[in-house]
């Protein structure tokens, strides 16, 4: 069941399920199914970086030239990067999927930034969650969105 | 005569639109959710309720044995794994794979 305001109206128009990872250095991270740039993966749902991040890899492989040129403090350390405006949907199990377009940062210096930002995509705050409504299910796994 | 009138009008908590059909026997609406008449039937974004998907139950149950690496996924069953992205797609494309592709999953190992 999706979740609503109390006038009716909706909260969350999709919800999908996401593992923790049992067993390994991510079982406490959100980590959703997505549609980037036309391709399905995983990305990690994160309030505490200010942009969402797409690995280099990534970006090669979509074909993602130069962007505009940014830098973003993540974690406490500067990051120089190219921001690309890219078609993101998040996969729903239940309810419709929600599609959006999203600044993502290419890292540049990716040396210099937290191995695991750099290795996988990741869903910040301006432009992805704080443009949608939100909310977790920690006991059955379950990210509702809208 | 018979007289048909249609009225549009959003509802009121926006969500959707409401279609009004006036009739000389009877008045009658429509809630149409703007989405759901324009959605794009895909199997890939639009899930069975209250099941983990074929891709993510591989997931949950392997993806801890490929730390680092990359890999293809495709209804639950491991296509490729690969060091690093371009080589998974060389070997992708080798397959006669489309890409980017919104049916085969590309992600790393968890």
């Amino acid at each position: 069941m999706l979740l609503r305001f109390p006038d009716g109206s909706s909260f969350a128009t999709g919800s999908s399920q996401y593992n923790n990872a049992p067993g390994t250095e991510l079982s406490s991270r959100i980590i959703l199914d997505v549609v980037i740039g036309g391709q399905l993966t995983t990305a990690v749902a994160d309030t505490g970086i200010p942009c969402s991040l797409c690995s280099p890899d990534f970006a090669d492989y979509l074909g993602l030239g130069a962007g505009q040129k940014e830098t973003a403090n993540l974690l406490g350390t500067d990051v120089k990067g190219d921001i690309h405006d890219i078609d993101l949907t998040f996969v729903a199990d239940a309810g419709r999927p929600l599609g959006l377009v999203v600044p993502m940062m290419v890292p540049a210096d990716f040396q210099s930034v937290i191995p695991e930002l750099a290795f996988r995509s990741h869903l910040g705050m301006e432009g992805c969650l704080n443009s949608i409504t939100f909310a977790v299910d920690f006991a059955h796994q379950t990210f509702y969105f809208g | 005569m018979e007289q048909i009138t249609l009225q549009q009008t959003k509802s009121a908590n926006g969500d959707s639109i409401v279609l009004s059909i006036l009739t000389d026997i009877g008045n009658y609406q429509l809630n149409l959710v703007r989405d759901a008449v324009n959605a794009t039937p895909d199997r890939t974004v639009i899930r069975s309720e209250n099941r983990l998907s074929p891709n993510r139950e591989w997931l949950v149950n392997n993806a801890g044995q490929y730390t680092g690496k990359w890999v293809a996924l495709r209804d639950g069953v491991l296509l490729e794994t690969a060091d690093n992205l371009s080589a998974l797609a060389e070997a992708l494309r080798n397959r006669g794979v489309k890409l980017p592709s919104s049916q085969i999953m590309i992600t790393t190992g968890f």
